[in-house]
């Protein structure tokens, strides 16, 4: 009896203390929310007040005060602590100048008492090695970085981050703070859809008024250049957000091939499609690497064809997962047209002869590049950014294999048009209820002169073409960036002089000579001679583009429709490749979806509004 | 007044026990219970800006309808039940009859060391497994592959065809469970008295009878009961394995609900959709989990409450 009392007094104990983990669990959530919702809901309080005193004009609440910088928090302490303080001093000195000399010091104008602001940070695949070099040599980190401490320095601003995550977390996050409430000071939007949102229900700052008065003449003529992609930010005709611009050449594909397998077979880099159709036979049969084994293949590559097979729809002057102008006025859905038809029929011919690896569609990109790596293709197709791809495999492995790239081959062996596709990453948006909305525009004051003006900008932003994934607000490009870094470089490596290179043409000329290693390689074949952007030099010299021309916000329609239309055709333009689908059924199949989802309907909406915005090639 | 006392009395006497139980049905109602509430979500043109408990749009049915606008809605429909039904079906069989295999066996060593080897792969997750497959798999590099070239067949794309992906996904989701199932089997066959084997052997019985009329009858009710549990996932087809095994090639065969409900509502962001989705699972799971439970109530007379 006894002992059985002492067994339920020890269940009992169990028991207790199960359930007290259990309500503990809860607790401790309950207390990280509620730090949370006190670090966002501060600034609200502080614009009631302010709101209350200043009628809401931020100005007021600033001090009026020089050009003279706030002390810094952050002390560098790597291994390159030196070349650090050294860079930032003559970065934070030259802009105070610039902004004296200039007669804009009032736009950038520090706050006499520190400011805090939240934040979020989204990082990159590459952004954690980054971290780790930078870490070593100057102590730097996500939270604590030079960007971090320009900007304490100039402004009085104090960076905090509400949260970290993975580019393919972030706009789920982004959407859970939006449904939480608890959105943060100065953010990144990367949904068009979420901008529109936020905007119609009032959460974020309109920016036209802002950009005006505190936007520095260097960002006002980027924002004259880059108008199409402001036109994405503007909401019922006004502007929401600073949009993060990228190269609009970023979406032309190339054809890069094995000069040595090329030699081998005794063929030539090929001028048309039906010569290239010939190279790929024989990379797959001929046994091109001279190993007496049977173990290439003509192409490989991932699921999206229109990716790593690019350069064959461009060929055939096909662009299947863009909206372009095919006249004046009117506009086409790539996948619905006669020429990417075409490709697909070129295609499924090349994959029914078993020219193409029979899984690549399966494959992701890493297994890819395994492929290329193992030299089991010579042929591969994508952006510039292929480079690193090729180059993995052009020296680590083997010095002697060696890559070109030209103009892509079309139909009848003349140059065809690229498209080329103004593209916006997101945009940098302010939280209605904080309180000092011009901090972002000064954050993209300061981003802007160290790209165009400032000695020490190369190094500030452009650090091994990676130190600006470290920004808290992100990259700001010219539509043709790449191109003209590239013009600059060939001049500056003409008279072997890098003086008056901008400053990603200083940060790429430093990685061109400096040591040998993988990045000095893929910049070369992306920017040294015969390169990637020599290729595109040719179209652009010759004149063979034209623009995407919508950079609308998406109708009603669109946001329910659109992404199925795009599915719907990957699925359907697989199927019909790797064979299982014959190309006559499919394609009347994929074309009823597309009629079925209002596909033309959509099309009426876009030529609207090119109309409306005069949006014309 | 005495039943009070007797109350009481039991009550302090199960005291323990329901506190132990405490913790869980506060979990339950947590993570269960309380976000039920989001299945408005499924009647409303959902804002996520506007907050769960905001001023929200009502559209009736139209999530519902733009579901079924879909193009490919009933293919995933289709594929969501015959590839969980068959997972069921297979998830039953299998085990027993590996349990029932098992247990005939004489050396015991032998049959522990088989136990670990099948039960193994139920601890690998589908993120690593599904790596595995897909080199095993592969109909150019792939070990299988090679293995039917040798035999003089052509290869097969396992992951890439859409005649092959739901039998693959089948077939490797059994092979990673069997083991696990096998283990509830063996317990059964455990609780089963010896003696009756005895009288079936005096009554002439070889091994087949004896199984047939003694082990199958003993294990009739752990049977039932795993019957039961499993038809509440009979729109259930694994979303862990699909959404790392399938690729756009095979949409056709292998897109089921909740991999459908995962691209509308978190990479596409459209919740309403999203929600009604679930919201349709849900309410066929219960329905049939009800119907299941009133089969095995009435025809093997079961009773789980």
């Amino acid at each position: 009896m006894r002992k059985k009392q002492k067994n339920q007094g020890l269940a009992c104990i169990l028991a207790a203390v199960m359930a007290a983990s259990v309500l503990a669990g809860c607790g401790g959530n309950g207390g990280t929310a509620s730090t949370a919702a006190a670090g966002t809901t501060a600034p609200v309080a502080a614009t009631a007040a302010a709101g209350t005193t200043g009628a809401g004009d931020p100005t007021e609440t600033e001090a009026a005060k020089g050009a003279a910088a706030y002390p810094a928090t952050f002390v560098s302490s790597g291994t390159d602590a030196e070349t650090y303080t050294k860079n930032v001093e003559t970065f934070q000195q030259e802009f105070l100048d610039y902004f004296e000399q200039t007669g804009q010091m009032d736009k950038v104008k520090g706050y006499e008492e520190p400011v805090e602001v939240n934040m979020t940070r989204m990082y990159t695949s590459g952004l954690q090695a980054i971290i780790d070099s930078l870490q070593q040599k100057y102590g730097e980190s996500y939270e604590e970085n030079r960007f971090t401490d320009i900007i304490k320095r100039l402004l009085n601003v104090d960076i905090s981050f509400n949260w970290v995550t993975g580019q393919s977390q972030y706009e789920q996050k982004l959407r859970l703070d939006m449904a939480a409430n608890e959105l943060p000071d100065i953010f990144f939007v990367t949904a068009m859809n979420d901008l529109a949102e936020l905007a119609e229900e009032g959460l974020i700052w309109e920016m036209d008024d802002l950009i005006e008065q505190y936007g520095s003449d260097d960002l006002k003529k980027v924002k004259e250049s880059q108008e199409y992609a402001y036109q994405k930010a503007m909401i019922d005709g006004k502007l929401y957000g600073i949009p993060a611009t990228m190269s609009a050449t970023d979406n032309v594909r190339y054809l890069y091939i094995r000069e040595d397998w090329l030699k081998n077979l005794g063929l030539e880099y090929p001028k048309t499609l039906d010569e290239l159709a010939k190279v790929i036979e024989a990379f797959a049969t001929q046994d091109p690497d001279g190993n007496g084994v049977d173990d290439t293949y003509g192409m490989s590559g991932v699921s999206d064809y229109s990716y790593c097979f690019g350069a064959i729809f461009q060929g055939f002057g096909a662009h299947p997962k863009q909206i372009y102008e095919v006249e004046k006025g009117k506009n086409v859905y790539g996948g619905t047209t006669e020429e990417a038809k075409k490709a697909l029929a070129y295609l499924t011919d090349l994959y029914q002869k078993g020219y193409i690896q029979a899984d690549f569609s399966t494959q992701n990109a890493t297994q890819w590049r395994e492929v290329i790596a193992q030299g089991k293709v010579g042929i591969v197709m994508g952006n510039h950014a292929m480079s690193t791809y090729i180059t993995d495999a052009l020296h680590e492995l083997d010095p002697s294999v060696n890559w070109v790239v030209d103009v892509a081959p079309t139909e009848n062996g003349e140059m065809n048009k690229i498209l080329l596709a103004p593209t916006v990453n997101g945009f940098v948006v302010v939280n209605k209820n904080f309180e000092h909305p011009e901090i972002a525009v000064k954050m993209a004051d300061i981003v802007i002169s160290a790209i165009f003006n400032n000695s020490a900008g190369g190094w500030w932003y452009y650090e091994n073409n990676a130190s600006y994934s470290l920004s808290p607000i992100n990259v700001f490009m010219t539509s043709m960036t790449n191109l003209e870094t590239y013009l600059e470089l060939m001049d500056a490596f003409e008279k072997n002089d890098p003086t008056g290179l901008s400053a990603k043409g200083q940060a790429y000329w430093e990685i061109m000579n400096g040591e040998e290693g993988l990045s000095k390689w893929s910049y070369d074949s992306m920017f040294g001679e015969d390169s990637t952007m020599a290729t595109l030099n040719k179209y652009y010299e010759s004149g063979n583009y034209y623009w995407v021309t919508f950079n609308g916000q998406y109708n009603d329609l669109m946001n329910k429709n659109f992404s199925s239309i795009g599915s719907t055709m990957n699925q359907i333009f697989l199927s019909i490749i790797t064979g299982q689908q014959d190309l006559e059924s499919g394609w009347s199949q994929w074309i009823d979806t597309y009629n079925k989802l209002k596909g033309d309907e959509i099309m009426a909406y876009v030529n609207e509004w090119c109309k409306e915005n005069d949006s014309y090639n | 007044m005495k039943n009070r006392a007797k109350w009481v009395r039991s009550m302090k006497k199960e005291l323990p026990l329901h506190l132990m139980l405490l913790p869980g049905v506060v979990l339950i109602f947590i993570f269960h219970y309380i976000p039920l509430y989001g299945i408005v979500i499924a009647f409303q043109d959902f804002k996520a800006s506007r907050g769960l408990f905001g001023q929200q749009e009502w559209v009736r049915l139209e999530n519902f309808r733009y579901l079924f606008s879909l193009p490919n809605t009933w293919s995933v429909i289709r594929n969501t039940v015959t590839i969980a039904c068959s997972k069921i079906v297979l998830s039953m069989i299998v085990p027993i009859f590996v349990a029932l295999m098992l247990n005939e066996m004489v050396h015991l060593r032998y049959k522990k060391a088989i136990q670990t080897v099948i039960y193994f792969p139920h601890f690998i997750s589908w993120v690593v497994l599904s790596g595995v497959l897909t080199s095993l798999l592969s109909p150019t590099s792939g070990i299988v592959n090679q293995l039917i070239q040798k035999l003089g067949f052509s290869p097969i794309y396992f992951l890439g065809d859409n005649q092959y992906f739901q039998g693959t996904v089948i077939a490797s989701s059994i092979w990673k469970e069997f083991g696990y199932g096998t283990i509830v089997y063996l317990a059964a066959l455990t609780g089963i008295d010896p003696t009756l084997y005895d009288a079936a052997a005096i009554d002439g019985a070889g091994r087949l009878k004896q199984t047939w009329h003694v082990t199958l009858p003993g294990m009739r009710t752990i049977i039932v009961l795993m019957m039961v549990l499993k038809l509440g996932d009979v729109l259930d087809a694994g979303f862990g394995q699909i959404l790392n095994l399938y690729s756009p090639v095979v949409y056709e065969s292998g897109d089921i609900l909740d991999t459908l409900i995962y691209r509308i509502g978190l990479t596409g962001g459209k919740y309403g959709p999203s929600a009604a989705a679930g919201l349709l699972k849900s309410l066929v799971s219960s329905t049939l989990i009800s119907v299941s439970y009133w089969v095995a109530y009435k025809f093997f007379d079961y009773k789980l409450f």
